[in-house]
């Protein structure tokens, strides 16, 4: 079973795996100066929004990766 | 070295006056406060720092009495002192800004001349800080609810963090609109350490109500500890159909 994060603070990043390739592309486009090709990238990203103290799941290890090194998540503790 | 012409100025905003097109030259002269410190037994004069600088800051321009304008901003005086933001480099999300956080208006003249077009003049005095940060939303108008997380701008173009020890965030809105105007728009300050996760840095930071527009609709506010890499701002809307809204955001990162 997946493990379970809450929500540290609000946050919004790509909603898929898919999603999250296009962006880090994007995001090296746009680093090198390449605009168009960022905008194009960017705009094949689709983006959930997390409120703050929601619970949510990983959908693979890199998302989870980019969650906690902007400290946006933490896990949730199984009782018992 | 990088030069700059005066059709490089994006955008001079006072509040939310919006005050470019009235304006033909703008001058920033700070002064370092002193005094005299001269002892017995001292021949020639001491003078030492005060410890504080004065900001005066000067406006000429055209006489231009459109709402939001400089008529506007500066007939009657108003003691209400409003944060001023400058973009000499271009209205252009990630290029620099001058912002002062808390700017009073001291003085106002408008020059009739004969044959010759009416001219206005304003001076201002900085009764806060200055400083220089980076545009995060350029001015500009948005039609529906949303952020600039697509837009990746760079605090630095260094390594991650952009800083440590906080720093300032400037908001201008010039105008809503739409098929039916909101009421108030909200704001909120993200940031990400690598351009794909963007958490809440400073969530609602302020809400600006469309009733302010133009007199009283900025802010600047400071947040402290560290703020990351790449920066982005997300607004809402409270009421309105298809509303809009026109506005600037700036991030000061302090050293």
């Amino acid at each position: 079973m997946a493990d379970t994060y809450r929500a540290k603070t609000g946050f919004h990043c790509p909603a898929d795996p898919e999603s999250l390739k296009k962006a880090r592309e994007a995001v090296k486009a746009r680093d090198a100066g390449e605009h168009d090709r960022a905008d194009a990238l960017f705009a094949k990203v689709k983006w959930m929004e997390v409120e703050e103290g929601a619970e949510v799941v990983p959908f693979n290890a890199e998302i989870l990766k980019s969650w906690l090194a902007n400290d946006a998540v933490e896990e949730v503790k199984a009782r018992g | 070295m990088a030069k700059y012409g005066s059709d490089d100025c994006g955008f001079m905003l006072l509040g939310g006056f919006s005050m470019l097109g009235a304006s033909t030259k703008f001058t920033e002269v700070p002064t370092l406060k002193t005094a005299e410190a001269t002892s017995l037994g001292e021949a020639d004069e001491v003078i030492w720092s005060a410890g504080t600088k004065q900001r005066e800051l000067t406006q000429d321009g055209w006489f231009d009495d459109a709402v939001g304008s400089l008529h506007n901003a500066m007939y009657d005086l108003a003691a209400v002192q409003l944060p001023m933001s400058i973009a000499p480099h271009g209205n252009t999300n990630g290029a620099a800004f001058d912002g002062w956080s808390s700017i009073g208006r001291l003085e106002y003249k408008v020059q009739l001349t004969s044959a010759d077009l009416t001219k206005a003049a304003a001076k201002y005095q900085s009764a806060g800080v200055q400083r220089q940060g980076i545009i995060v939303h350029a001015l500009g108008t948005e039609v529906a609810a949303g952020n600039t997380d697509t837009l990746d701008v760079m605090l630095t173009a260094g390594a991650n963090p952009a800083g440590t020890n906080g720093g300032a965030i400037f908001t201008h809105v010039t105008a809503v609109g739409g098929t039916a105007a909101p009421t108030s728009v909200t704001f909120s300050l993200r940031h990400s350490t690598d351009g794909v996760t963007y958490a809440d840095k400073a969530a609602s930071y302020t809400t600006i109500a469309a009733a302010n527009i133009p007199a009283s609709s900025s802010d600047y506010q400071t947040f402290t500890g560290t703020i990351n890499k790449y920066a982005s701002v997300a607004w809402t809307y409270t009421g309105g159909t298809a509303p809009t809204v026109t506005f600037f955001v700036g991030v000061y990162v302090a050293p």
